[in-house]
């Protein structure tokens, strides 16, 4: 279990070309572009508020496109919460998922207490549509996590990705605003109906 | 017929027949000179002084599991042993050992049907006939099958044709034929290896693959030895199986998939792979395999070798390449590759060669019927990205150490920077320069003189096979690699070596003091080699080193000259071969008759040389002017 730190960091796994750092860069910078060009690792870094204080939120954009069991190994033990990224264009990629959710619950020896959130992502792209989001549902529910379906592209839920997956946390109090305005957990839920559904 | 040396990277012999060393690719040098290009190259990359030790990586490293595998051994059933994985996680030279036993097998199975064959042909009387068409006829296939009645015969009746033809052209380089053959075939690495072999030099195809530990074993022993041992022919194409089928095959299905090679595959589809080609099953890969799944095999592959594609003991050595800029830093990577252990260094250039593909096919394009043709998106930096990982990966500290730092991940742009490089360049890569060729054959003829004839005598055959348009010389020459021996020799004056007067400029054109250098280079790389080997103490090297005069020089030859060995007039064997050497003026190596017997110290080893003056037709008489040098093994000095 990492130690209770000044840092909140955020893993992003995921198969190759789903959209990671899409997602990662559509929250951090709030831009898109259609490249297509494979990660290394990045980590970018936010300061939100977090127990009436404030904190750090790191988030880690991993590779999906060479996993090294060891480098993601090193990044689950590091994490505090992830997101399980796959394309809904894709059923392959959600495929890929299971080994990592496996490889999560392996180290972490469960997953009730650990933020975990599983995207769909390029909701937009629905006539390439290939995994229904009942299937994401679905799956979500079986792993017991949260659910949702986002696209970068067209920045829809992607702020509320991880707004949720913040609240999600229980051991710490963090929202992404650090002038102390909470999200009421009530006025989220509203606004997240349908799109987001917390198991 | 005798090769005489006469400047510019030129060989003739008595006949007329001119060698003007070309560049090559590495693949078409014999095992002989691909070994000594790795020494020549290690030369210049000592010549360096890099803070970091460079060295010839080993084959094979010891198997850091071997002990646990033993207990496993004894504490699991037989049959695990049995199991152990053919392809994967296993050293390459093992796992191209693997597949060669398995060709063997295959062989020796198609031998007995062929057998059969025979019989019933000849009982039917059709042999006659089944020779024609062993000779080309298109018949082949479906008479062949109707004469055998066997289940699958097609295949194995045509394999005794390159049986037959290849006797009477044993001498002839066998790279082009094997090419297309090889692609005849899909470019299968192992089955083309059958095909290039003549019948006869099977066993020279033995000695290639016999294990490293004899490789380090033949270069430690004494130098006479060497060249028996050491093939003269190339080293067929060591590319693994498993490797070779993942790459003819997206290179059939998966150039226009978008994001080959960075798209996820089905872990169940691939270790089923995995699992088939660690059993030695002889997997046919097909359309009905997804592309992706094949990218992740090959993936793999490289991931899980205990010693990547490129050595870690090399790690420093290849990530120093990116503080180096245009052709130096093609010339220094060009030297690391040459110290890769053949089957390494085969197999690199087959995935670079893939990836080269891949990425030209990464921008969308209109096809020949003016429909829009979808690029795969993966550019050479792409494939860098995540290729760079599964071939540069440095070595492991002790322990379970899984820092970032332990992982490499911090050197992640330079090793994408130097993987970005290889795939960018890999054709130039893979040549061996002519002024390289030039040292290795200088310094062949310290250690080996007896078979430069035969060496030059393939490059001679094997002459016309270099036009061809790829490899035309005009796209190499821009590496700059041909200044490299006179700009390393200049720089490279070591307090040991000092200066060598030998050779002041005259005034005749940088050819013969081209040559010269490149002499002198090789004279220090030997006494390199023999200090590293421990055979000769440095101090008596020296003496065994031959001294290089041309004539022009014969009167600055100082007592001060650098090296102790002293000078001797000629030591003709014969009459008659002083007569062609005045005929000729040329570089005659003494070698051929056996007069040169290299490094046994007592013997009076000669090497003639005379530089040709170009234009200048001062005919050359008698001995007087006629510079040799000598390997003064006793002290004595051998006089006319």
């Amino acid at each position: 279990m990492p130690e209770q730190s000044n840092d909140y960091r955020v893993v992003v796994f995921g198969a190759g070309g789903v959209g990671k750092s899409s997602l990662v860069l559509r929250f951090v910078k709030g831009t898109f572009r259609d490249t297509y060009i494979p990660t290394v690792e990045d980590t970018y870094t936010q300061v939100i508020s977090c127990d009436k204080s404030v904190c750090t939120l790191q988030i880690t954009d991993t590779t999906g496109s060479h996993q090294f069991p060891a480098m993601q190994r090193l990044s689950i033990s590091k994490g505090h919460a992830f997101i399980l990224v796959y394309s809904i264009t894709s059923r392959q990629s959600i495929e890929e998922l299971k080994p990592i959710y496996q490889q999560i619950l392996a180290i972490k020896g469960s997953v009730e207490s650990i933020p975990i959130m599983l995207v769909g992502n390029k909701s937009d792209e629905t006539a390439q549509r290939e995994v229904e989001s009942k299937e994401g549902e679905a799956q979500a529910t079986a792993w017991k996590c949260a659910f949702m379906e986002t696209s970068a592209k067209t920045n829809f839920n992607v702020k509320e990705l991880f707004q949720e997956l913040l609240a999600l946390e229980k051991k710490r109090d963090m929202s992404l605003s650090i002038d102390g305005k909470r999200w009421g957990k009530q006025k989220r839920t509203d606004k997240l109906k349908g799109k987001c559904s917390v198991m | 017929m005798e090769f005489f040396y006469v400047g510019n990277h030129t060989w003739a012999t008595m006949l007329g027949q001119n060698v003007r060393l070309q560049p090559v690719p590495i693949q078409s040098l014999s095992e002989l000179e691909r070994a000594r290009l790795q020494e020549v190259a290690l030369y210049h990359l000592e010549e360096r002084e890099l803070e970091f030790k460079i060295s010839i990586p080993k084959e094979t490293r010891k198997r850091r599991k071997s002990l646990r595998r033993r207990f496993d051994s004894f504490s699991k059933e037989k049959k695990e042993r049995e199991s152990a994985p053919k392809a994967f996680s296993i050293p390459l030279s093992q796992v191209i050992a693997n597949d060669r036993a398995y060709k063997l097998q295959q062989d020796a199975l198609k031998e007995s049907r062929r057998d059969c064959l025979d019989l019933e042909a000849s009982i039917l009387r059709f042999r006659a006939e089944k020779r024609q068409f062993f000779n080309g006829n298109k018949a082949l296939v479906g008479s062949a099958s109707l004469t055998s009645g066997l289940s699958s015969p097609s295949a194995n009746s045509v394999a005794p044709a390159p049986m037959l033809d290849a006797q009477s052209q044993s001498l002839s380089p066998t790279l082009q034929d094997n090419t297309s053959r090889g692609q005849r075939r899909g470019g299968l690495s192992v089955d083309s290896i059958s095909d290039l072999v003549e019948s006869q030099s099977r066993l020279l195809e033995a000695l290639q693959l016999s294990h490293p530990a004899e490789l380090e074993l033949r270069k430690s022993a004494a130098e006479g030895r060497t060249q028996n041992k050491l093939s003269l022919n190339p080293i067929y194409r060591q590319v693994p199986r498993v490797l070779e089928r993942c790459c003819s095959h997206i290179q059939t299905y998966g150039l226009q998939t978008v994001g080959i090679f960075r798209v996820g595959s089905s872990r169940k589809r691939v270790r089923q792979l995995r699992e088939d080609f660690d059993r030695g099953v002889d997997v046919l890969l097909d359309e009905e395999h997804s592309v992706h799944d094949v990218a992740a095999l090959l993936k793999e592959f490289l991931r899980d070798m205990p010693d990547p594609l490129l050595p870690r003991e090399l790690y420093p050595a290849f990530l120093h390449a990116n503080t180096l800029r245009d052709t130096d830093q093609l010339q220094y990577l060009q030297h690391l590759l040459y110290l890769l252990p053949p089957c390494n260094c085969d197999t690199l250039l087959r995935l670079l060669s893939l990836l080269s593909t891949v990425q030209s096919f990464a921008q969308d394009s209109i096809g020949t019927n003016e429909e829009e043709i979808p690029g795969n998106k993966m550019t050479a930096a792409n494939l860098a990205v995540i290729f760079g990982p599964n071939l540069l990966q440095r070595e492991r500290g002790g322990g379970g150490d899984v820092s970032p730092q332990a992982l490499g991940m911090e050197d992640s742009t330079a090793i994408i920077g130097v993987t970005l490089m290889l795939i960018q360049n890999h054709k130039r890569l893979f040549m061996v320069s002519a002024e390289l060729q030039q040292e290795v054959l200088m310094s062949l003829i310290q250690t080996d003189p007896d078979v430069i004839d035969y060496l030059l005598k393939r490059k001679l055959s094997g002459s016309h096979l270099t036009i061809d348009p790829d490899s035309g010389s005009e796209g190499r020459r821009d590496t700059g690699v041909s200044l490299d021996s006179l700009g390393l020799s200049s720089q490279s004056q070591s307090p040991l070596e000092p200066p060598s007067p030998l050779f002041p400029p005259d005034g005749r054109g940088g050819e013969s003091s081209l040559s010269s250098e490149v002499f002198l280079n090789v004279l220090k790389l030997n006494q390199n080699r023999k200090a590293r080997y421990g055979e000769v103490p440095p101090g008596k090297s020296i003496r065994h080193m031959r001294q290089f005069h041309s004539h022009h020089n014969l009167l600055s030859l100082s007592p001060s000259s650098p090296s102790s060995a002293s000078f001797s007039r000629l030591h003709s064997q014969d009459s008659d071969s002083q007569d062609r050497r005045g005929v000729l003026g040329s570089f005659n190596l003494g070698g051929g008759r056996g007069s040169c017997s290299s490094l046994s110290s007592s013997s009076e080893s000669s090497v003639w040389v005379r530089q040709t003056p170009q234009g200048e037709s001062k005919p050359a008489p008698a001995a007087n002017f006629w510079d040799f040098f000598t390997g003064k093994g006793s002290g004595s000095e051998t006089v006319v």
